[in-house]
Parts: structure tokens; C-alpha cells; sequence
């Protein structure tokens, strides 16, 4: 409810998420409009083919003959999927990491954000390379090498909040009542993170989206015949010249994408950091 | 004060003994060695290699050699690059990629913060939103779009600047590859900048000056501008270290022998102490940017300073 | 001083060529990419070199004669020759480098190039000492080489870079570091002036030269480049005078627009997918590898995914190799729809239907146009036999360790590109007990006529045992070969003396650039 009376307050930020949903409604029912499928290979049509409503190839087609509307959607769910599931398990382990942390406090608190130093020091890049090299190319296994290598600032975010929640009321209570730590993480300082989750979720997941395309740059992202939009603006980065609307399609669901999630994150930053919500 | 930057360094010790421990097994985990190529080497050849570049040793040897190495500040030497040692690459890619990273910072810092500046007087007006979405399209479009683009337009197509390639001190080889360097730190130097001083000239003491009738320029300079730039500081930190060691995409773009490509191709290409060397250098610098965010901290925010 | 002004001055001629990869290393004994072997043909001149033809040429050798049935050569050297520093270059200096290249120590990629020295194998398996290399210096001007049978190529072979003299006091003072900027010293046309390693390898005439006189290049100046599109589009500023790749997306464009600049050749090259003949069920059916190969329609590939820069591939061997026929495939004629009925009907034999589909990996090493090709190729044979295919990409290193192990993999994709212009460069790789054949393939009486080749001195005997044996494997099918390689390049028109080549040789002495 309390989301509910944020969204309305907030036109532009009840805007952006119209319009995300609009995007991901289309991602989503979009190939089902079209009569040809993700990965078929038109051999007797055009191949590099410009968008025409004649040949029902609405964003033309790509260098292989692949119908563009179609794989710009099939795409868009990849990507979506990809930068949804790696920003749960990013803010999984960074919001489990943090909460613990800072609840506990003291030598644990130190030796585990000591690590969160560490890995900060780490070039972010190489990592996710050597994770990739090292484990194959299995959809689950980039997003957790994005969701592992990305929950550093949730984490300490996470800390910092949670410093001060534990000094209030509401947790000396449950110590009270006999909780265990564990039990009070969970349901009393984890629950009081939401608001900051969100904002951060809505924060990462440009990121993330933007991590798998650069992977798609450097040929370590998603298994042909699937696609994602990195790897199909790269492709189109590509054929600029000659085949503009093969970049400019993708290319341009991605940033509207990126760009819807951005407001969101602003508004909702804005919205919730107001003192009394 | 020095006391405090020696014990700040020595303190960063163990975090980069981690960081290179950590690398180097995991390097040596990924299946490929430094010598495997399309054409295959004779086992007697490839036996050779191993030996002259100490493979044939245990894992742990390897390690406790390099770390020797290490102590006597050499990297060793390379292994895709026959002929060079790790610290000669690294030396000579570094400034190229040190000028283009201060370039890019300074850039994003001068045209980032004016913006923040213009947005922030009048949020929610008309130059705000403008700004604003253009702003946010330079975080939205990936550099693998933008620097091709931008040698589309103004190298070939107008033909101002060079296509590509780098010669030292040459502001014409520099100015696109910077620009696409800072496009995305623009957009997140004026989104913190623009929401840090929001927050600032909402806060009680501003509210104070302005009822004193100081000039909103001097309430903005004076008073809102230090304490929102902290979160622009702690921001540009790290990014200031993914600046200065480049970026694999706009070298490869623009022809540039400088540091970033050497993260992504000494990985494919199992140079093992290529990787370390560039991953402790990164380590490093993130440490030493880490203490600069820090001391500027102290000189905006006295409260932070150290005792 | 007015007189000194007023004198006309002669521009420097300075080429920029676009080279691809950064090279690994400029030591003649270790490098082992096209870009390194580009530039060492600069840096260093080899007792041959080859002609714009394709044929051996006499270089730092002015001419040789052939003995013992052609087992004996015997190098005569050009008087005065002289290494960039002025040192006299002898006949002990191409002998040192010979047995540098077959000693396991150097570590040589290339170092059974020359197994054909008697006594060179058993060197570069550490089963005899360097010294007994058949080949010595006779005097100061004389090489001669024994071989262990005649080998009619071998001048072409000695044109390759690891055959080249490498200067022996640098050698000794910088061990392998000496291949750098004042240290290496070559006796090619031009010397190793400035070394920016991803920014440019920059090369300066050589006074001591001996055909100094006839270079016209003042400078070569070598940019690396790990980005096509990038290459190109520094070429179409003016950047680079030559680029070492062409993207295969832009070639219409490039073709219409630029077509005179555009040079295409045939290469000395086969791209194809290797069974791995280890494992069932693809190694034990002949029958489903022959479907398999024959439902792939290759002229639809060259048109369209590679935009007419390749060749139909129906052989083993590329076309254009020196006193050879060109073998195929005896259904490389066979109209398409023949070949669909005979590929379905091998398909069903080996125990396939659309019920039970044939389900395979197919791996390839992570870049763009192999992605392209197995997309294509996987979707061939999902159309015409209903094969259910994976396509599995993987980084580099991971692909060539596990291609090797021939454990995981089924079918891969694999390239060749040969080292000398003859037809041994491409059938020994399929030979049992070459370390370069990914297959396993074991035929032994493939074997043996590659065997009985090698010792055969009648030329065209020679050839029918070596066509014989590519029927042989032909029928076997351990490889599919899906393209011939060409070679393409951007040349700009002022470029003179540029002339395509089989091995895609340019040396920088034959070229100039046309004034104004």
C-alpha cells in the first residue's frame, strides 16, 4: 500500500513504470504477433533486409536472415531475465552479508567487510572473465558470476543501515523475547532494509544488463541460436554502416529500457528518502 | 599525517596479498595453457616452454617463486609477449592510459558538475529535464556504440580527428577516445552532484543563510557545494582506478597501447603474470584512491577528519 | 645555406600496413603468427624467398645446386653480405640458425618444419645433439643441406621465417630477449627501428643490405589491431595504406565503394568441422558423417554468410598448390537435391528419425563469423535431416585444450593454413601420429602412402600417392571442409608493387608508394 501511495504521488515515476511495463508486456507477447520464430533462418529470403511491413519483417532482418522483431524481443526477455536474476542473487548475498555484519558487529563485522575490501580491490572486469573461462557458458552460471561479483555496495549499504537499526527499540525487544540472532536478521532488521533493497534493485539492474552486453562484446556472453540485447546491439554495432537498423532496433529497446530503470531508481530514491515514509 | 598515510599503505598489504593469491589460483584453475595454440607443439617443444618458463614446477613453487619475485619488485616475465618483462609492459602502457583516464576524470568532473550545478537551481525545470534525460542516455548507451560512432562522425565523416592510433603528447590522437571514456562518469558525476545538492540547500544552515540574505550564488558556492560533493568523491574513487587502467573497449576502438586490454587479452591468453601484474597494480591503485577519497573527505567535512 | 634551402627534398617513403594481431615475438625460431611472420620477412631475409608467382626465388642465397638425386642442396651465397650492424653474414650464420630451430631448447613452434634434414626429427625429439644437423657451411659463402629424401620443396620451405639466420652475439648476450629495439640485428631490407607494443612496430631501411640500392621504402610502420572494423575504419581515414582483413558484414559496401582497392586471392588455407573420431557415434558411422557433410551447401554459405570472400570447399587440399590436381568429394558435383536424398537415406540407415534425432555439440572458439557459420550450418542440418545440434561456444584456450583431449568434444570447428606451398603441408596433418590431428583419425594405410610419397623422387608419381591418399580421406570423412580460405586486403591505389600471392607474401622491398 504504502508502494501504491509512492506511485501515485509520483507522476513521472507512475509514467516510467507504465512504461516499463508496456516494454515488458511487448517482450513478452510480442513474438507470438509474428509469424517467425527466435532462431529460424530464412535461406530463400533477404538476408541484411531493411525493416518492410510486406515480408512481415517489421525490423528487417539480420546478416543471417533472422527476423529482427522477433529477436529483439526473444532478446529483451534474456536480458531482462539475466539482470532480474543476477540483482536477487547480488542483493541476496549483499543484503544477508551486510545485515550480518553490521548486526553482529565487532571482530566478525571487521573480518567480513575486510573481505568486501578485497574484493573491491579486485578488478571487476578479469573476474567475471576468469568466472566465465572457468565455468562455461551456462545461462545460470552468468548470472551468478554478475550476481556475485556485484554485491559490494548493497553489502555495505546494507551494513550501514543496519548499524542503525540495531540500536532501536523494536530489536532489543525481540532480543528480549528470545530470538536468536539469526531470527532477528530475518524478521526485524532484514524487513526494514526494503525500501533501501528496492531503490538498489532498481539501481543494479541497468548495471547488470549492461555488464552482460559488454560481455556479449568481448564473445563471453549468451549461446547461439539465443540472443540477448548486448549481444545483438553488437552485432549491430557491427553493420552500423550498412545495415543501421539491425543497431538501431536493439539498441534502442536497451536504452529505453536503461533509461526507464534509471528514472524509476531516481524517483523511488526520492520518494523514499523523504523524512516520514 | 604521513604516520597516518605509511599506516594507511601498510595496512593495504594483506589485501593486495590476498588479491594476488587470489588471482593467481584462480588463473591457473581455468583449463588452457600460456602455449596452447591453433597449431599444436611437438611434446618435446611444449616440454621446453614448461621448463624454461618454470611450468613444470608444483603449483605451490610457482606461487612461493613468484611472491620471491615479487619481494624483489620483479613481476617476471611475459608470456604471450616473448622478450618483455611484465613491468616494461606495464610502464609503458601506463602513462598512455594514466592521460587518458586524468583527461576523461577531468572532463567528466568540469562538464558533470556544471551540469549537476544548472540542474540542481532550478529542479524539475525545463533545462533540468532536458539535461537531465540527455545525461541519462549517456549511462544508457553502451561505449562499444558511442566510440564507433563518434569515429563514424568526426573522423571519417568530417574528418577533424584521427581515426584512431596514439601518438604521445598528441591532443588530436586523445580528445575522442577521452570523450568516450568519460560519456558514462559525466552522467553519474552531475545525477550525484545535482542529487547532493538538493539535499544540501534543503538542509537547516542553508535554509539559515538564505534567511540572512546571502546571494544564492554564494549560498550554492559557499555552503551547498562541499558537502555534495562528498558522494561525488566516493563515487569517482574507484572509478578514478577504472579510468587510469583503461578501458578494453575504447583501446580496441581507437588503436590505444594502453593498460585495459591487457586485463581482458592476458586472461584469454593465460600470460599469467601479466594478469597479476595488471591485477596488483589495479589493487594498488584502488588502495592509494581509497586514501585520497579519504583526505578529500577530511578537507571538505572536518567532522571526518582523522584524529 | 640559400643553396642547401633551395635543393628539392626527397619525401620519406613511410608505408603503413595494417597487421592484425600484436605480435607474440620478433625471433625468427619462435614466432608462429601471420603477423610476426609478416614482419620477420622484413627483418630477415632466408637463403629463398618467394615470388609473386609462388615460386622460390634465390634471396641471401644467389643461387643452389641439387645432387644425390635430390637429396643434396648446395646454397651459393651473394658476395659481401652483412647483418644490419655492419658484422659480416657467413654461411655458418644460416647453419647456426637451422640447428637453433630443430634444438627442443629454443622452443620453436615451427621446429618440425624442416624434418626433412636428415637427422632434424630425431633432433627436435632429443634424441641427437644439434650439432648433427646435416646441414654445414662450406667456407664462408656455401650451405649445403642433406636430406632424408628428396624433397623438391625445399626451397620454397627455407623462405619460411624459422629457417631465417638470427645475429648469434645478440643471441648470446640477451638470450631471448634480444628479439628488440636495439639489439635485434636481421639482414633483411629493413631494420627493427621503434617497438610500442598495441601501438606500432616501426621499421627503418637497412643501408647494409645488399639490394639496398633497389628498396624504395624509407619506413614500414606495422599497426596491430585486434578489431577489424577498427582497422578499416582508420584505413578509410587515411590512417593506414594497407589493412590485413577486410569485416566479412562491410564487403558489399566495400565492394561497390571501393572495389579497386579491394584485393581478393585465393589462400593457402581449408576451414572445416573435425569429427572427433573417438567417440560414438559420429567416429563408428561413416555413413552419418557423409550425410552430414553432404546436406551443408556451401555455395549458400560462401554467398551469404561470408559475402563471397571464400571458396567453396569439396577437398582437403586448397586449389593453387604448386604441381597438384585438386581432389574432391565424389558427390561435389551432384546436384543439391541428390545429395538431400542420399543424405536422408544414409541418415535413416544409421538408425535416425524425426522421432529419434541425431543430437550433437557442435563447438567453436568464440568470434563472430565461426558463430555465424555454426549457426548456419546447425540450422542446414536441422532443416534437411532433423539433427538436433548444440552449438557450444567457448573462449579460445578452452576450446583448443578440450579439442585436443578429445574427451568432451564431438564435432569442432578447426582451420589449416599451410606453412609452404606444397601438398604435404595440408595431408600430413591428418597423418595418425600428427599431434596436429584434432580427429584421431588412424588410417594406416593412409600412412603409408603419405610414406611412400615422401621418398618418391618422379614428381608425378608423387602426386598420385599424395591424391590418392586425400581420396582416402575424402572417403573417410574425418573432416568436413566447408571453405577455402582467400586472402583480402584494402591496398590504396598509390601503393605500388602489391601482387597477390597463394601464401599471401608482400615483401616490404617490392613495394613503393607512387609519388605525389
Amino acid at each position: 500500500m504504502n508502494g501504491v501511495r509512492i506511485l501515485l504521488a509520483d507522476r513521472r515515476l507512475l509514467a516510467a513504470v507504465l512504461a516499463l511495463a508496456a516494454v515488458l508486456a511487448l517482450v513478452l507477447v510480442g513474438p507470438w504477433f509474428s509469424p517467425y520464430a527466435c532462431d529460424e533462418i530464412d535461406f530463400a529470403g533477404d538476408w541484411s533486409a531493411p525493416p518492410s511491413a510486406s515480408g512481415a519483417h517489421w525490423f528487417g532482418t539480420d546478416s543471417l536472415g533472422r527476423d529482427l522483431f522477433v529477436r529483439t524481443l526473444c532478446g529483451g526477455r534474456l536480458s531482462l531475465l539475466v539482470g532480474l536474476v543476477s540483482t536477487l542473487v547480488s542483493l541476496a548475498i549483499g543484503v544477508a552479508w551486510g545485515a550480518l555484519a553490521g548486526y553482529r558487529g565487532g571482530r566478525l563485522d571487521q573480518t567480513m567487510m575486510r573481505a568486501v575490501d578485497v574484493l573491491y580491490a579486485l578488478p571487476f572486469m578479469f573476474f567475471v572473465i576468469v568466472l566465465m573461462v572457468l565455468f562455461g557458458r551456462h545461462l545460470l552460471l552468468i548470472f551468478i558470476a554478475i550476481g556475485a561479483v556485484n554485491w559490494l555496495d548493497m553489502a555495505r549499504v546494507a551494513r550501514g543501515q543496519t548499524l542503525a537499526l540495531r540500536r532501536r527499540e523494536f530489536v532489543a525487544a525481540a532480543r528480549l523475547s528470545g530470538l536468536d540472532d539469526l531470527q532477528i536478521v530475518r524478521r526485524h532488521i532484514v524487513p526494514n532494509l526494503a525500501g533501501l533493497v528496492v531503490i538498489y534493485a532498481a539501481l543494479t539492474l541497468p548495471q547488470v544488463i549492461l555488464i552482460e552486453s559488454f560481455l556479449s562484446f568481448l564473445g563471453l556472453g549468451v549461446q547461439e541460436p539465443a540472443t540477448s540485447w548486448g549481444a545483438l546491439v553488437n552485432d549491430g554495432a557491427r553493420e552500423m554502416e550498412s545495415a543501421p537498423w539491425s543497431l538501431l532496433f536493439p539498441a534502442g529497446f536497451l536504452t529505453t529500457t536503461l533509461l526507464l530503470l534509471n528514472v524509476i531508481a531516481e524517483r523511488l530514491r526520492a520518494a523514499l528518502e523523504r523524512p516520514g515514509c | 599525517m604521513i604516520a597516518f598515510a605509511l599506516r594507511r599503505l601498510l595496512s593495504a598489504v594483506p589485501t593486495l596479498f590476498v588479491l594476488v593469491t587470489l588471482a593467481f589460483f584462480l588463473m591457473r584453475a581455468a583449463p588452457g595453457g600460456p602455449f596452447d595454440g591453433e597449431r599444436t607443439l611437438p611434446p618435446q617443444i611444449e616440454a621446453a616452454l614448461a621448463a624454461e618458463y618454470h611450468l613444470d614446477e608444483s603449483l605451490w613453487r610457482q606461487y612461493l617463486r613468484y611472491l620471491g619475485g615479487l619481494a624483489r619488485g620483479d613481476l617476471g616475465p611475459s608470456f604471450q609477449y616473448e622478450g618483455y618483462r611484465v613491468g616494461e609492459l606495464i610502464a609503458a602502457a601506463l602513462p598512455v592510459s594514466l592521460s587518458l583516464g586524468a583527461g576523461a576524470l577531468l572532463l567528466a568532473l568540469a562538464l558533470g558538475g556544471a551540469i549537476g550545478i544548472v540542474c540542481a537551481q532550478r529542479p524539475d525545470g525545463a533545462v533540468d529535464r532536458v539535461l537531465g534525460a540527455v545525461v541519462l542516455l549517456g549511462v544508457s548507451v553502451p561505449n562499444y556504440v558511442v566510440a564507433p560512432l563518434l569515429v563514424l562522425l568526426f573522423a571519417i565523416g568530417l574528418g577533424w580527428l584521427p581515426a584512431g592510433g596514439w601518438r604521445p603528447g598528441t591532443l588530436a590522437d586523445a580528445l575522442l577516445p577521452t570523450i568516450a571514456l568519460a560519456l558514462p562518469q559525466i552522467a553519474y558525476v552531475a545525477r550525484l552532484l545535482r542529487a547532493g545538492l538538493l539535499d544540501a540547500l534543503a538542509a537547516p544552515y542553508v535554509r539559515t543563510a538564505r534567511a540572512k540574505g546571502l546571494p544564492e550564488r554564494t549560498i550554492l558556492f559557499r555552503h551547498a557545494l562541499r558537502p555534495a560533493l562528498l558522494p561525488v568523491i566516493s563515487h569517482l574513487g574507484p572509478a578514478a582506478a577504472g579510468l587510469i587502467t583503461g578501458s578494453v573497449v575504447v583501446e580496441q576502438v581507437f588503436n590505444i597501447p594502453g593498460l585495459g586490454r591487457y586485463f581482458v587479452q592476458a586472461a584469454l591468453n593465460r600470460d599469467y603474470t601479466l594478469v597479476l601484474g595488471v591485477v596488483l597494480l589495479y589493487g594498488t591503485l584502488i588502495v592509494m584512491l581509497n586514501f585520497v577519497v579519504d583526505l578529500l573527505y577530511g578537507a571538505l567535512d572536518p567532522r571526518l577528519r582523522p584524529a | 645555406m640559400l643553396a642547401m634551402l633551395a635543393l628539392p627534398v626527397q619525401a620519406e617513403q613511410v608505408l603503413r600496413i595494417g597487421n592484425g594481431p600484436e605480435p607474440e615475438s620478433l625471433d625468427p625460431q619462435r614466432m608462429s603468427s601471420v603477423s610476426a611472420l609478416n614482419i620477420a620477412r622484413d627483418l630477415y631475409e632466408g637463403l629463398t624467398r618467394i615470388g609473386p608467382d609462388g615460386r622460390a626465388l634465390p634471396a641471401a642465397a644467389q643461387g643452389w645446386q641439387v645432387g644425390d638425386g635430390g637429396r643434396r642442396y648446395t646454397f651459393q651465397l651473394r658476395p659481401g653480405l652483412r647483418w644490419s650492424n655492419g658484422e659480416p653474414l657467413t654461411a655458418e650464420d644460416f647453419a647456426a640458425g637451422l640447428r637453433r630451430l630443430v634444438d627442443p631448447r629454443t622452443g620453436a613452434p615451427f621446429a618440425q618444419l624442416l624434418s626433412c634434414i636428415v637427422n632434424a626429427q630425431a633432433i627436435s625429439e632429443g634424441r641427437a645433439r644439434p650439432e648433427q644437423l646435416a646441414v654445414w657451411a662450406l667456407g664462408p659463402s656455401q650451405v649445403q643441406i642433406l636430406l632424408r629424401a628428396p624433397t623438391p620443396y625445399l626451397p620454397s620451405l627455407l623462405a619460411h621465417p624459422a629457417s631465417f639466420p638470427t645475429y648469434r652475439p645478440a643471441l648470446a648476450r640477451y638470450g631471448r630477449e634480444f628479439a628488440r629495439p636495439g639489439r635485434l640485428v636481421g639482414n633483411g631490407a629493413f631494420r627493427l627501428d621503434q617497438w610500442v607494443v598495441q601501438g606500432q612496430i616501426e621499421l627503418v631501411r637497412n643501408p647494409h643490405y645488399w639490394d639496398d640500392d633497389r628498396t624504395a621504402l624509407d619506413r614500414i610502420r606495422y599497426v596491430p589491431s585486434d578489431d577489424v572494423a577498427a582497422e578499416l575504419k582508420r584505413y578509410r581515414a587515411g590512417e593506414l595504406d594497407v589493412t590485413s582483413e577486410i569485416p566479412l558484414v562491410q564487403a558489399p559496401q566495400l565492394r561497390a565503394r571501393l572495389g579497386d582497392e579491394l584485393h581478393v586471392a585465393t589462400y593457402l588455407g581449408s576451414y572445416f568441422y573435425g569429427f572427433n573420431m573417438e567417440r560414438a557415434p559420429l567416429a563408428a558411422q561413416p555413413g552419418l558423417r557423409r550425410a552430414l557433410a553432404m546436406v551443408i551447401d556451401r555455395e549458400l554459405i560462401v554467398a551469404k554468410v561470408m559475402n563471397g570472400l571464400a571458396r567453396p570447399a569439396y577437398g582437403w587440399v586448397p586449389p593453387g598448390v604448386s604441381g597438384y590436381a585438386p581432389q574432391s568429394v565424389d558427390w561435389a558435383a551432384w546436384p543439391m537435391a541428390r545429395r538431400l536424398a542420399e543424405a536422408r537415406r544414409l541418415y535413416a540407415a544409421a538408425g535416425y528419425t524425426p522421432a529419434h534425432p541425431l543430437r550433437v555439440e557442435l563447438r567453436y572458439n568464440t568470434h563472430d563469423d565461426h558463430k555465424r557459420i555454426a549457426t548456419v550450418v546447425a540450422a542446414m542440418w536441422k532443416q534437411t535431416l532433423g539433427v538436433e545440434a548444440t552449438l557450444i561456444h567457448e573462449e579460445n584456450k578452452v576450446f583448443l585444450a578440450k579439442r585436443r583431449l578429445r574427451r568432451e568434444t564431438q564435432i569442432f570447428r578447426a582451420a589449416w593454413i599451410g606453412d609452404y606451398d606444397d601438398t604435404s603441408s595440408f595431408l600430413d596433418v591428418l597423418a595418425s601420429d600428427n599431434g596436429r590431428n584434432d580427429t584421431g583419425w588412424r588410417d594406416p594405410q593412409y600412412d603409408a602412402l603419405l610414406a611412400a610419397a615422401a621418398t618418391e623422387a618422379d614428381p608425378a608419381r608423387r602426386a598420385g600417392l599424395l591424391a590418392e591418399a586425400e581420396r582416402r580421406a575424402l572417403d573417410a570423412l574425418p573432416v568436413i571442409p566447408i571453405y577455402w580460405y582467400v586472402s583480402k586486403h584494402l591496398v590504396k591505389p598509390y601503393v605500388r608493387g602489391w601482387r597477390d600471392n597463394l601464401l599471401d607474401y608482400h615483401y616490404g622491398k617490392d613495394l613503393s608508394l607512387a609519388p605525389g
